[in-house]
């Protein structure tokens, strides 16, 4: 069945067809959302709200954009909302509790590294790796949102943009200044 | 093209966001100017920092988040939803998980048996004692009677040593005929230390290939995990590659396939089918990532 169909069936409310859409893009935008958010507890609150909101308004979904770049739209507001909430409170992440009620040591154990990201891994010092993660704290929301749309899901400006219900030239000047400040950063070490 | 314009467009590069034409400019001047050729080349190695930060999320923090909102939107209509039950269900193990604290934990079996039937009046087998009854047959008798014939069987409740052999056989056929998919599943995280035993790896074996339930064929899959490399098992992970209807158990076994020395042109070939007609993206990118890494030919797709 294509998307759109799918799409349809749930609009009559199909729970079958919903589902599966949800599954075509469910990891998608709980990947997003880890990496935004570094919690997989945010994480969780990121992918229920951002699915229940689909669930409540797909009536008004008028296949004027792909599918995709609704959904996208929808986690990267809630996402943004999670981050400038972060910043005003200086909050650090939440403490992670898995689903069986323990506490996560470490992020590590909610993600699953990439086969190809290995090598890389071992070679970059720790380092590197902590300041490239304070590097991407200290960008504003919208920077990071568009910064890591570009590095972590491979997603062209112009896709960015519409998912931030903006242009390709504000996104495009966005991901430069996030570029930059991380240039600055990593100069010593790349 | 200078090296204050190459510089400025050196990043927009790199993203793939230049038009033709600039793009073949800068390449032009790369190729006279080794400081711009450096600053290319101290980029690159940061982007290649930055992917390598990427998180992947885990299947176990996706079947919790799938549980949630399946439960919500059950609660947001206010209907019970079997559709949602069957879709969300299988890959709900973490619940069912028993946590056991090493090998020498106690294990309990019970309700081995079909269906439990709430309170008949006039069965009882004694205090305590639940019965466990299965509907054989029924037939109208006329006058509104009816006749109803019963399997009642009252379900025991036993204990021993996990590496008691009337414990393990008793799991190795709760893992194979219980109808609670959970019991399937929790039979085999009991198993696992004896999973490179015969009788229970056929066990897992099958149950890769034909059990119904998406959680307990990826039960299975993560159990035979370090067994991967002998031939049955090989043989059962290629045919999930190849034709498992869930693309999370698709994509953890292109994982278990391709991990350590297992590769070879018999796994590159089955991805490479795969890759031609997998519909998942995820599933799909995984897969381009170990071919690429394989140096398999991706002229295929
Ligand atoms: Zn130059």
């Amino acid at each position: 069945m294509d998307e759109a169909a799918l799409i349809r069936a749930a609009q009559r409310g199909d729970d079958d067809a919903f589902t599966i859409l949800v599954r075509a893009h469910d990891q998608s935008v709980l990947r997003i959302a880890l990496n935004l958010l570094r919690s997989p507890e945010d994480a969780r609150d990121v992918y229920q709200e951002a699915f229940l909101r689909v669930h409540r308004s797909l009536q008004q979904f008028r296949f004027d954009c792909n599918f995709s770049t609704w959904l996208h739209r929808i986690v990267t507001n809630i996402c943004l909302d999670h981050l400038r909430r972060r910043k005003v409170r200086r909050e650090a992440p939440r403490v992670a509790i898995s689903p069986s009620g323990q506490e996560f040591d470490q992020l590590d154990s909610v993600a699953e590294p990439r086969a190809d990201s290995d090598p890389q891994r071992r070679v970059l010092s720790d380092e590197l790796r902590g300041k490239i993660q304070t590097v991407l704290g200290e960008l504003s929301p919208r920077e990071r949102v568009v910064f890591e749309m570009r590095h972590f899901e491979g997603m062209r400006l112009r896709a960015i943009g519409e998912a931030l219900g903006t242009s390709e030239e504000a996104a495009k000047n966005c991901l430069f200044r996030a570029t930059q400040k991380m240039r600055v950063a990593l100069g010593e070490f790349v | 093209m200078n090296c204050v314009e190459c510089e400025s467009s050196l990043v927009f590069y790199l993203y793939g966001e230049l038009s033709a034409e600039t793009e073949e400019s800068i390449e032009q001047h790369l190729d006279v100017c080794g400081d711009c050729r450096a600053s290319e080349t101290r980029l690159a190695t940061m982007h290649r920092a930055i992917e390598a930060e990427r998180l992947e999320p885990s299947l176990e923090l996706l079947s919790a988040c799938r549980q949630d909102l399946a439960a919500k939107v059950e609660l947001v209509t206010h209907r019970p939803k079997t559709g949602w039950r069957s879709w969300f269900q299988p890959l709900g193990m973490s619940r069912w998980t028993w946590r056991l604290a090493g090998c020498a934990a106690l294990v309990a079996v019970g309700f081995l048996v079909a269906k439990v039937t709430p309170n008949l009046p006039g069965t009882s087998f004694g205090r305590g004692q639940t019965i466990v009854s299965t509907v054989n047959h029924v037939e109208a008798l006329g006058d509104g009677h009816v006749r109803i014939v019963l399997q009642d069987s009252v379900a025991r409740e036993l204990s021993g040593r996990l590496d008691d052999q009337a414990v393990q056989s008793l799991l190795v056929s709760a893992a194979r005929n219980t109808t609670d998919p959970a019991v399937r599943v929790d039979s085999m995280e009991l198993l696992r230390a004896w999973a490179g035993q015969p009788g229970v790896r056929q066990t897992l074996v099958e149950a890769l290939e034909r059990d119904p339930d998406d959680g307990v064929r990826m039960k299975a899959l993560e159990t035979l995990r370090p067994y991967a490399a002998q031939p049955d098992v090989r043989t059962v992970l290629l045919h999930a590659l190849r034709a498992d209807r869930n693309a999370t158990v698709r994509a953890q076994a292109v994982e278990v396939l391709t991990m350590g020395n297992l590769q070879n042109s018999e796994v590159a070939g089955a991805l490479q089918e795969l890759m031609q007609r997998e519909e998942n993206l995820d599933v799909r990118q995984q897969g381009q990532r170990v071919l690429r890494s394989m140096n398999a030919s991706l002229e295929t797709f």
